[in-house]
């Protein structure tokens, strides 16, 4: 319960900073479930100690004086067109929270063991992975993710409390991402909605405290927001998901560059969200190696080309696991090769730039990542961060496709 | 953060997720243990999604509702492993819940943290985790402050002695 109420105060003071930040009514930011993560990027900028302040009060000035492209949030779905699939949106909601409020799977206790250190002190988490002597596992990774669920449980350090606080903040991240394509995904039939959330592998990940579904949702919800111009909503989305894994960079580049891309008018303020993150990460490192910390899992060095055959061979493997997949990643591939409506082409643009970035990091990155990826621990959880996207350019092909079968 | 590979077939049916410890283990990596078992259906598997890679391609733009179908039914056996098969599905997860829930409060009783304590042993990655979160930050080996082994391959623990403190099976 404590859980609760932690989200419901994080969303006041998110929507009323992105209110006060980029000068929307605060009546609208208070309704967008995005706004919990201005709340949550504030509150991680103070636990980084006076740089990070300093920085975010700069993000503040910088989102305050118009350094977007525009200031309201993006489009809303007012209460009445949201009736119909409000019934809907609560079921899905009570099959993520209604699970044992108990980690059941290897990084849900990592993960939740980091959460436990807010409950010795606001920072704490942050604070003692930079530091060497806590020993802390894994080490050198970006700690936004386990500190967020440590604030939304205000602190409590019980398991239910902490449980319930990352599924809340799974749901948050899946919220975001409806909430920024419901403007293209309104009229979606539903069939099509069921049978992409029937994906065997997402209920797994959606009913844990995993980062990887989260990962996704919030790049998917941060396209959204860069198609729509939303630009402070997009440097907000950016900059939490260079928090949450080293993986967040690869997904803010992967998507920003994307959307450049396939822009026809590109701007250079639309790269602004990736720079941001670059910055943010680039700032981790470099504080994680100040405090003689190092991410063993990535550090980078020269590609292993002989190993790009395993790489395909694998990756064929596990998009074709059935129990896990169902045969999802080739109907999305389908789309992707068919597909020339201006979202998907940036969607798929962003899927082939973040499988790309992905693939390097795992030729250049040490051996053990590679044994990873053949002993069946990594590439499953790759998969379910590039889902949303994919799912999203199903969901819009399927649209489309219905849209023009429909008698006129 | 991914686990070392050290661990047996835990008594599940092949293929499954049955156990508790595999589920701790394996539960996000797949909804099987087909990627652990590195794929041995991987023939049949990618032919299926090749043949339906070339029809969904095929496919005209009227006969494209065919796709929720296809999604659906392939995504029946799996949903069976996550809804009824596995030890977290639905109607056991509660099962395999009190049964970490216990050996957590037991590590965590016993480990006293936040006061410093090292832990100086761990057998396996089922217990590893459990501890990790029982014991978020740990002192070096040599510190001189309590130290905890975390011994054997079963997730229902319960430790013994002082120095140091043993959890799990007997040296």
């Amino acid at each position: 319960m404590i859980s609760f109420v932690g989200l419901a105060l994080l969303h006041l003071a998110g929507g009323l900073l992105r209110a006060a930040a980029t000068r929307a009514d605060w009546r609208q930011t208070l309704r967008s479930p995005a706004s919990i993560w201005f709340a949550l990027i504030a509150l991680y900028a103070l636990s980084l100690g006076l740089i990070g302040t300093v920085l975010g009060v700069a993000l503040f000035i910088g989102l305050r004086s118009r350094l977007t492209v525009r200031f309201a949030p993006v489009e809303v779905a007012p209460p009445s067109a949201l009736s119909p699939g409000a019934p809907w949106a609560l079921a899905l909601a009570v099959l993520i929270l209604a699970r044992p409020w108990v980690p059941t799977s290897w990084d849900e206790f990592v993960w939740l063991a980091k959460a436990r250190l807010e409950s010795l002190g606001f920072g704490t988490g942050a604070r003692l992975a930079l530091d060497a002597s806590a020993h802390l596992v894994p080490s050198g990774y970006p700690p936004l993710w386990p500190a967020a669920v440590g604030w939304v449980s205000l602190g409590v350090d019980s398991l239910p409390a902490q449980v319930s606080a990352a599924s809340l903040l799974v749901l948050m991240t899946l919220a975001t991402a409806m909430e920024a394509w419901w403007p293209r995904l309104r009229s979606t039939p539903g069939w099509l909605v069921i049978a992409v959330l029937a994906t065997p592998l997402f209920w797994v990940h959606a009913r844990s405290t995993y980062v990887d579904l989260p990962l996704g949702l919030l790049a998917v919800a941060l396209l959204g927001h860069v198609l729509a111009g939303e630009l402070a909503a997009a440097v907000v989305l950016a900059l939490v998901l260079s928090g949450l894994k080293d993986e967040g960079l690869a997904h803010v580049l992967a998507t920003v560059g994307a959307v450049w891309l396939v822009s026809p008018r590109r701007e250079w303020r639309q790269l602004t969200p990736a720079v941001a993150a670059v910055l943010a990460a680039a700032g981790w490192r470099a504080a994680a190696q100040f405090g003689g910390i190092t991410n063993e899992d990535h550090t980078l060095s020269a590609p292993l080309w002989r190993w790009l055959p395993d790489l395909g061979r694998l990756l064929a493997f596990h998009a074709s696991d059935l129990a896990s997949w169902g045969v999802f990643w080739a109907i999305a591939l389908a789309v992707g090769l068919r597909s020339t409506e201006s979202s998907t082409r940036a969607l798929r643009l962003g899927l082939l730039l973040n499988l790309t970035l992905s693939g390097a990091a795992l030729l250049c990155g040490p051996e053990q990542v590679r044994v990873f990826a053949e002993s069946g621990t990594l590439l499953n959880r790759l998969l379910m961060q590039w889902w949303p996207a994919a799912a999203v350019m199903v969901l819009l092909e399927g649209r489309r496709s219905a849209q023009a079968a429909a008698p006129r | 953060m991914h686990t070392r590979v050290t661990w047996g077939l835990m008594g599940d049916e092949v293929g499954t997720l049955e156990s508790t410890e595999s589920v701790i283990i394996d539960g996000a990596n797949g909804v099987t243990r087909a990627p652990r078992q590195h794929f041995p259906d991987a023939g049949w598997s990618v032919g299926v999604v090749l043949v339906t890679l070339a029809l969904t391609l095929a496919l005209k733009s009227q006969r494209r509702r065919l796709v929720p179908v296809l999604l659906l039914l392939s995504a029946g056996p799996g949903l069976l492993q996550v809804l009824v098969k596995r030890a977290d599905a639905p109607t056991r997860r509660a099962a395999m819940a009190a049964q970490i829930s216990a050996t957590v409060s037991e590590l965590q009783a016993r480990s006293g943290w936040p006061l410093p304590v090292a832990v100086v042993r761990d057998d396996d990655d089922v217990l590893y985790p459990l501890g990790v979160y029982a014991m978020p930050t740990r002192a070096a080996p040599d510190a001189g402050v309590r130290s905890i082994e975390l011994r054997g391959t079963r997730v229902t623990v319960t430790c013994r002695g002082n120095a140091p403190i043993v959890c799990g099976d007997a040296p």
